[in-house]
Parts: C-alpha cells; sequence; structure tokens
C-alpha cells in the first residue's frame, strides 16, 4: 500500500516537473526575437500592413494573453497537433514519428554493448584495487571519458571509408522494418562509440560500488559462512552493487536519448538528435520546441522508470 | 549526489565560532601528495600555460592569415603540428584553440559556480517557499539531458560563442544549486549553528563563517568537473557548428575541418583531439585529486 | 627474546575444541604487531570469556581463527587447532571448509552484518549448501534452527533484515552461525548493540545452544558482567596480550592482574565480597606501534615496580590462574 502511494507521488511529481518542461519550452518560442509570423514569413513579414499583421496575430492565436496561448499550446500538443515543419512542410508529428524509432534504437544497442561491457570492466578492475589490472582498466576509462564523441565518431567514419568503402549519408539509411541485417550493419558503429563512453562511466560506478560492498560487515560475514569466493562475489558483492549500477545505467541510457546529437550527426543517421540540430541550424521552431519536448519527456519518464527499478531491487525502498 | 557532511561539531555546541575552516596552504599540499591530483596540476598547468600565449597573441604563426605555400605540410621543426588546407600552423591555431575553449569553460563556470552558490545557500538557509520554488525550479531543468538543454538554449540565442557560455553555464546552474544546498542544509542544522543564533548572531555572520566553508569543498570540487564537461561541451557544439565561428580557431572546429583530411593528412585532426583528451583528462585528474585531498574522511593518514 | 623461553608452557587442553597457541597477527605495512603470542583454549561444551578493551587486540584474534583478517593484516606466526588440526597453514580453499561448518562466528552488529538485499532463510541455507548439504535439507535445517532461536519460523525464513527487530535480527544472525553446528562458536560482543533487556536473552540463547550442541564458545566482550554470567574460564586482554587467565570464578575472587582488578573495581554490581568504591583505570591503553618498555600496562599500573620499566613480564603461574604480572598480589599495595 505504502509501496504503492510512493510510486503515486512520483508520477504525480513527474506530472509537475513536465509542466515545467512544457513551460521552458514555450518559454523559448517566447523569448525568440520576432514573433511567429517572422518565424513564418521571415523577411517577407516586413511587408505586412498592419491590418494583415493584426489578422495574421489573430489566426496565430498571438493576439490572445500569454497563459491563454500556453493553454491552448498545451491542448494542440496533447492532441498530436505539432504543427507544420516551415523546411520541409512535412507535419512535424510525422518527421518525429519517423525519427524517433532510430534515436531509440541507438540508444538501446549502445545500451546493450555499453552497459555490460563496463560492469565486466568494473568488477575486474575492483577483484584487486591498486593492482596493474585496476590501473590499466582506470586508465582505459579516464581515456573513454576524456575522448569526446565527435572525435571518435570522425575517426571510425573516416577509417570505414578508407578500409570498407562505406560512407554512411542520409540518403542510403536502412530502417529496421526494411532489412534487419542492413540496418545492424548501419548502426553498428555509432551504437560502438556510444557504448565507449557510457562503457567508461558504468565502469567507474561499478568499481566504486563493488569495492565498498566488499568491504561491508555481511560480506565478511558471508565469508565466515564458508561461501565459495564466487557465491561471494556474484550473490552478495555484485547484487548488492546492482542498485547504483542499475542507476547509472538508466541515467546513462536517458542522456543518450537526447545525447545522440553528434552521432547522428556525423553517422547521417535519420534520427531525433539530427533532425533537432538541422531544426536549429534552420531556424525551423515548431520543430525544435517539439523535439526538445520530446526527448526531455522521453529522459523523466527514463528517470521515473530508474527510480521504479531501484525500489524493485532494494526491499528497503520498496516499503518506504 | 554525495555531499561531504559537515565536520562533527562534538565539542563545538558551546563554541558558537565552530570549527576553523580548514587551511589552504593544507589543502594544495594534500592535493600534491595526491598521485592523481600531481599529474592534474601539472597536465592542466600546462595547458592552460598554453591558452594563455594564445591569449596573449604569443604565438610563432598567424592564426588566420592564410599561406598557400605551406599547405598540408606535415610537423616539422618549423611546424610542429604541421599546417592545414590554407596553409596555417595547426600548432598555433591549437593554441589559440584552447584559448577559445577555456574562455568559454571558465567564464561558464565561474558563473554557474557563483550563481549556483548563491542561490543554494539562500534558498538552503532560508528554506520555506523560496526553498521549494528553486528545487521545482532545479527539478526542472534536470529534466533536460545537459546537451539537449544546451541545444535549446543555443537555439533561443543563437550562435558564437557567448551564446554557448550561456547556454553551458544554464546547464550547470542546477547542478552547483543543488551541490551547494546540501551542506547548507546539514551546516544550518547543526548544534553550533543553531547556538550562534540563539546567542544573536544575524545571518550573514553565520552563512560567511559556517555555511560558506563547508559549502566551498564541494563547490571546488565540482568547479573541476565542471570544467572539464565544459571543455568536450564547447567543443562539441563547435564541432557542430554552433559555437566558436570560424575563422576564429577552435579545437571543435579544428576537428571537424580535420575529417576529410584524416587519412591523408592525420595531424590536422589528431593535434587538436589529443589537445582536447590531455586537458579533459588533466581536469578529471585534478578533480579526483582534489576530492581526495578535500574529504575529512581522507584524514586519518 | 629471552622472555618466550621464561614463559610457563600453555596449559594443554587435550580435548580441546579450539586451541590458540603464540598467536601473532602483524599489520602488512609496518610489521607492528597487534595480537602478540596469545594462547586460549576451550573444550567441547564449555565457555571461554576474552575480555579487553577496544583495542586489545580480543576481535582481531577471533577474526585471525575465522581466517578472516583483512588484507591489510595478517597472522605473522602461531597456531590455531580446531579439533587438533592447525588451521592457520591451510591453503584458502580448504580453509573455507573449516569456516562456517567448525567455527562459526557472531557478530557486534546484525544490521551490518547481515545481507540487507537477502531473506533471511536463503542466508541460512547458503552457508549449509556451500558445506555440502542438499538444498531441500537445508530448508528444513534452516526452518528447525530458526526455531530453536525463538523465532516464529515462517515469517523469519521470508524476511528482509530490516524487517525484523534489533533483537530479532541477532537471533537471525546466531541462526546463521549455529545452524551449521560449528565445534566452536565465537560470538564478537553480541550483545552490545541491543537493548539490556534484550541482551540477557541473547545470553541465555546462546548459553542455551552450547548446552544443547555441546559446543565451544568463545564469548568475546569489554563487560566483566556477562562473562561472571556465563564463562567457565576467563582470559583478560591488554595490549595484544593475554595478560590474566583463569577460571571465572577464581579469576573474579582473586585476580592476580592489576589489570583484571582494576576492571572489577570499575564493575558496578560485583557479587560476593563487600564493594569497594567505584573506580577508573587512569590514562588510556597504549599505541601498538609504540609500546612503552618493560610492561605495557606499567604507566597505568598503581603497583609499577622499577623491574616493571625494564622486562615484559611472561604469564606466571598465580595460585590456580596466570597472569602477566611481576608482583604476586600478595605484595600489591592497597
Amino acid at each position: 500500500m505504502t509501496a504503492l502511494r510512493a510510486v503515486g507521488g512520483r508520477v504525480a511529481g513527474l506530472a509537475g516537473t513536465l509542466i515545467g518542461v512544457a513551460v521552458v519550452v514555450f518559454a523559448l518560442l517566447r523569448l525568440l526575437p520576432g514573433d511567429a509570423i517572422d518565424a513564418n514569413l521571415g523577411t517577407q513579414a516586413g511587408l505586412l500592413t498592419a491590418g494583415q499583421r493584426a489578422a495574421l496575430r489573430r489566426y496565430y492565436g498571438i493576439d490572445q494573453s500569454v497563459p491563454h496561448q500556453f493553454v491552448t499550446w498545451i491542448g494542440q500538443v496533447l492532441h498530436g497537433n505539432l504543427g507544420v515543419s516551415v523546411n520541409s512542410g512535412t507535419d512535424v508529428a510525422t518527421l518525429l514519428g519517423s525519427a524517433i524509432p532510430v534515436t531509440v534504437e541507438l540508444a538501446v544497442l549502445a545500451t546493450l554493448i555499453g552497459a555490460p561491457l563496463g560492469i565486466a570492466l568494473g568488477v575486474l578492475a575492483a577483484g584487486r584495487p591498486g593492482g596493474a589490472r585496476d590501473l590499466g582498466v582506470q586508465s582505459a576509462g579516464l581515456l573513454g571519458l576524456a575522448l569526446p564523441e565527435f572525435v571518435l565518431a570522425s575517426v571510425v567514419v573516416a577509417v570505414l571509408g578508407a578500409v570498407f568503402r562505406y560512407f554512411p549519408s542520409a540518403g542510403t539509411f536502412v530502417s529496421l522494418s526494411q532489412s534487419v541485417g542492413g540496418n545492424l550493419s548501419q548502426m553498428i558503429y555509432p551504437a560502438l562509440v556510444l557504448a565507449v563512453g557510457l562503457a567508461a562511466t558504468v565502469m567507474r560506478t561499478t568499481r566504486s560500488a563493488y569495492l565498498d560492498v566488499a568491504r561491508s560487515d555481511f560480506v565478511r560475514t558471508a565469508r565466515g559462512k564458508g561461501l565459495f569466493p564466487r557465491r561471494i562475489r556474484w550473490r552478495h558483492v555484485l547484487r548488492n552493487s546492482s542498485v547504483p549500477i542499475v542507476t547509472m545505467v538508466g541515467i546513462q541510457f536517458g542522456y543518450l536519448l537526447g545525447g545522440t546529437v553528434v552521432i547522428e550527426q556525423v553517422f547521417a543517421l535519420p534520427g531525433l538528435g539530427r533532425l533537432l540540430l538541422n531544426a536549429i541550424l534552420q531556424r525551423d521552431y515548431a520543430v525544435v520546441q517539439s523535439a526538445v519536448l520530446l526527448i526531455a519527456t522521453g529522459f523523466v519518464v527514463v528517470n521515473l522508470a530508474v527510480d521504479l527499478i531501484y525500489r524493485a531491487l532494494d526491499p528497503r525502498t520498496a516499503e518506504t | 549526489m554525495t555531499v561531504p557532511p559537515a565536520p562533527a561539531a562534538v565539542g563545538a555546541a558551546l563554541d558558537p565560532a565552530g570549527p576553523p575552516p580548514p587551511g589552504r596552504r593544507g589543502v594544495a599540499r594534500r592535493l600534491w601528495a595526491d598521485r592523481n591530483g600531481r599529474i592534474g596540476m601539472v597536465v592542466t598547468g600546462v595547458i592552460v600555460l598554453g591558452g594563455l600565449a594564445g591569449l596573449f597573441g604569443l604565438l610563432p604563426y598567424d592564426t588566420v592569415a592564410q599561406d598557400v605555400a605551406v599547405r598540408l605540410k606535415p610537423p616539422s621543426m618549423s611546424h610542429p603540428f604541421g599546417t592545414d588546407q590554407f596553409g596555417r600552423d595547426v600548432f598555433s591555431r591549437a593554441l589559440s584553440g584552447i584559448f577559445a575553449s577555456l574562455r568559454v569553460a571558465v567564464v561558464s563556470v565561474a558563473a554557474a559556480a557563483a550563481a549556483g552558490t548563491l542561490v543554494g545557500v539562500v534558498s538552503g538557509y532560508a528554506g520555506g517557499w523560496a526553498d521549494a520554488v528553486v528545487g521545482r525550479l532545479t527539478d526542472v531543468l534536470f529534466a533536460f539531458p545537459a546537451i539537449l538543454l544546451a541545444l535549446t538554449v543555443i537555439s533561443a540565442l543563437g550562435r558564437g560563442w557567448p551564446e554557448t557560455t550561456l547556454a553551458i553555464a544554464i546547464v550547470y546552474l542546477p547542478i552547483f544549486i543543488r551541490t551547494a544546498r546540501g551542506p547548507t542544509l546539514t551546516v544550518r542544522n547543526a548544534e553550533y549553528v543553531k547556538a550562534g543564533r540563539v546567542l544573536g548572531f544575524g545571518p550573514l555572520r553565520l552563512v560567511g563563517r559556517h555555511v560558506l566553508p563547508n559549502v566551498a569543498a564541494p563547490i571546488l570540487v565540482q568547479t573541476t568537473l565542471a570544467m572539464s564537461w565544459a571543455v568536450l561541451t564547447e567543443s562539441t557544439l563547435s564541432f557542430l557548428g554552433l559555437g566558436t565561428q570560424p575563422p576564429q580557431s577552435s579545437l571543435g572546429l579544428m576537428v571537424a575541418d580535420g575529417r576529410t583530411f584524416l587519412t591523408t593528412e592525420p595531424w590536422m585532426l589528431v593535434a587538436p583531439a589529443a589537445v582536447i583528451v590531455v586537458l579533459v583528462i588533466g581536469l578529471n585528474l585534478l578533480g579526483d585529486g582534489l576530492r581526495a585531498a578535500l574529504d575529512p574522511a581522507e584524514d586519518r593518514s | 627474546m629471552t622472555e618466550r623461553s621464561e614463559r610457563t608452557a600453555p596449559v594443554v587442553v587435550p580435548h580441546a575444541a579450539l586451541a590458540v597457541e603464540g598467536l601473532t597477527v602483524t599489520v602488512r605495512s609496518t610489521g607492528v604487531d597487534l595480537v602478540r603470542g596469545v594462547d586460549l583454549a576451550v573444550e567441547p561444551g564449555r565457555t571461554l570469556g576474552l575480555v579487553g578493551e577496544s583495542g586489545s587486540g580480543k576481535s582481531l584474534t577471533a577474526l585471525a581463527v575465522m581466517g578472516l583478517l583483512p588484507d591489510t593484516i595478517r597472522v605473522g606466526g602461531g597456531s590455531v587447532r580446531v579439533d587438533g588440526r592447525d588451521v592457520v597453514a591451510l591453503p584458502e580453499a580448504e580453509r573455507r571448509t573449516v569456516r562456517g561448518a567448525q567455527v562459526g562466528m557472531v557478530y557486534q552488529e546484525p544490521m551490518t552484518a547481515l545481507n540487507p538485499l537477502m531473506r533471511i532463510g536463503p542466508q541460512i541455507v547458503e552457508g549449509l549448501t556451500a558445506h555440502g548439504m542438499a538444498a531441500a535439507d537445508a530448508r528444513t535445517r534452516a526452518a528447525e534452527t530458526l526455531e530453536r532461536v525463538g523465532l516464529p519460523v515462517d515469517r523469519a525464513l521470508r524476511a528482509y533484515p530490516h524487517q525484523l527487530s534489533g533483537g530479532m535480527r541477532q537471533r537471525a544472525m546466531i541462526a546463521v552461525a549455529v545452524a551449521q553446528r560449528p565445534r566452536v562458536l565465537i560470538a564478537d560482543e553480541p550483545t552490545t548493540a541491543l537493548d539490556v533487556t534484550i541482551q540477557r536473552q541473547v545470553i541465555d540463547l546462546v548459553d542455551e545452544l552450547r548446552r544443547e550442541d555441546g559446543m565451544a564458545v568463545v564469548w568475546i566482550t569489554h563487560d566483566l558482567g556477562v562473562v561472571a554470567h556465563i564463562a567457565d574460564r576467563t582470559a583478560v586482554m591488554y595490549a595484544g596480550r593475554v595478560v590474566e587467565e583463569g577460571t571465572t570464578a577464581e579469576l573474579f575472587a582473586r585476580p592476580s592482574h592489576p589489570y583484571t582488578a582494576g576492571l572489577l573495581r570499575s564493575l558496578p554490581a560485583h557479587r560476593g565480597a563487600e564493594r569497594p568504591p567505584l573506580t577508573q583505570i587512569g590514562g588510556l591503553p597504549p599505541d601498538p606501534a609504540n609500546l612503552p618498555p618493560g610492561c605495557p600496562f606499567g604507566p597505568r599500573c598503581p603497583q609499577r615496580r622499577d623491574v616493571c620499566t625494564t622486562a615484559e613480564p611472561p604469564l606466571l603461574d598465580r595460585g590456580p590462574q596466570r597472569a602477566a604480572c611481576h608482583v604476586p598480589p600478595e605484595e600489591w599495595t592497597a
């Protein structure tokens, strides 16, 4: 019962946060120099007569009060009416719909590769802290954190082109529904690049959580029972380190939803990040607004899921 | 986020002066004694010197002027990092790129740290509705993945290094608010501060004498880590064409330019990339070292 | 060292379940000895009280017996015999078969000594199956053991540690240790974290289990009152050594080391004997890395003589018990 109430509280908090996010995104548009008329008509807006301008202001709803505009906009968003992209003339919802699967697939692939790798390396490093393996893994981890994604991605693309004559471009993208093999052969390299940073972060979390738990009293109790070292390592140390590790993996997965901009740009993948970046460069504000709102929502929902998993993993928080 | 506890004030309850703040020279010495801290200080120091050379124009070559006679030359005595497709010296451009990166990183992190500390301390110390409002605001800002928030701000403000600086500052603001707020709450409820209130000391004196010294250490550690992230973000945004604009040199732009030449003239990409990696590693090690030097738990030896 | 040869030979207990001889525990990095030549022996079905202040080496002695010393500390010398077999020299794989199965341990803080993410049932069962018991038998044994320690079986099997009260947690901890029917049970201050009313129940429970299973019990404590209640023999440790050892009755009636005498005087409700005023032992225990010359208790000792600053006294026969003091109790000044 209390657990249910706690989850309910979380969901309510999430709704509040999302409203805040919507306000920020809305305010962003209001902050822009000029109004929707300038945004849509560009320099031609200067040719409008006062009467035409007033009519257009009514048409766009910007003659209303700011709170009224906000509520109208939210209503539209909730009905899936996200407006039209000025540059492509396409419905924004359609654009987002085709971009979402690419980014989600990328994030999932990167997490599937990076998380197990990071956990394995973290356990390896924590096995003998200060030893040669620990130093090696830690140095590699530091390099993984410091190596910017755009550098690694640029190098990978250059090498792919030079060695395999493979040149990624948006025109040749194969979606998962068209061909699983063809899609994976395009997605695997960007996913690997994303996995490097994720693995480095997860490795550091795993290592420190593992070392913390290994020092605790109940691990001494487990040794005192005469358990096999393997069981101590898995059932006691790693299981009890899983709470911070899973939390970190979840947070990193959430970041990936909004953090694939660079990778999608370098590898020319038609995902949310590339859509957003091009929209920013071309001042296509309807797209920017919706993409930001969508990604932030996804991020918040993933964080909520992480929180719920965290509760499920630890019986002490499951009841509070 | 872990926040180091305020020093235990067992005997200090009777002493409104509270425990003395940790000495600055002690921290510097402990930082130097820590292996990570020492490496971090040296590496960061060398790169910062390079950036200062860029700032004061103490560069072997002009960073913008083109010289077709020496285009795409490999590293040599006269051009240690080679030249680019316009015949510009990559070493000189890398040094001025360091300056461009550090300018954004230092200004944005300093602004975020100062504003975040102020807001975090005031809201944490005041409590009540002000604290609740600040808490909700930071929650909302945390709902954006960092790079997305930076992109969002830039899309509103436009491209360029001042806009990038502001964007990074906004991304880091909530992190600094939380970092400052935690210890503030702890200290505010500590016995010696309550005693100070009973004795009639004003909030300014209590915050200055007790809260700020306790907030300083986590803020300092967070600052170095934020710097490393800011350097990465600045170069990423420049790489994407949203940060520093050409013909000004920036490490991210240099990597973007170098892509086409990677298989034939690799130095154009490798040199600026290596500078970023080394600087970020240096800042991370410095942060690790600072954390070790400032952590009361490490004080046993 | 000459004092070693002067020392009386340890009392040989032919059927000791646990016999510790000349045990030395050393810090790896500095070479400082934290336990210096400790001899202990417990027969099956008997209880040895091991008494000392924190830092006296009593818990390290217990961890050395278990083979659970932290990586930074090692056994520097001596032997630990469990049922006559020296376990110190055993390779780790064989040492594991001794832990839990032949020597069990109950720890001070049941909240942190039990795995918070594991139900009590599996925490008992895994120790049994690790030593070859079939899973089904182990589950039966776990239920029986919970019954024996007085916990509601069905609820306790399924409970996580945080769902139990402090006293129940310590009972569960005891169940984890005794389910394997060890020959020796080491109880390291298992009652310090508990309420006074619960303390007595836990002490009586361990005593009852000892009687039923014929376990040898080593009860580590700084509380002489507990020792008086349950221990057949008592060893008092100071600065890494046993400074007095004997039957509990005799040791309480005629302490032969000034430190023991001081401890007894600081005990409020000591039975028998007319009560002298409560006193405290002045000063602090010495730093193991920086022991004073001669007797380590010398600087705090009211009976100090000149010889005490030059030679560390060996354990000497003092009537029925043995004490490491140059000055026999008859010559003590009041």
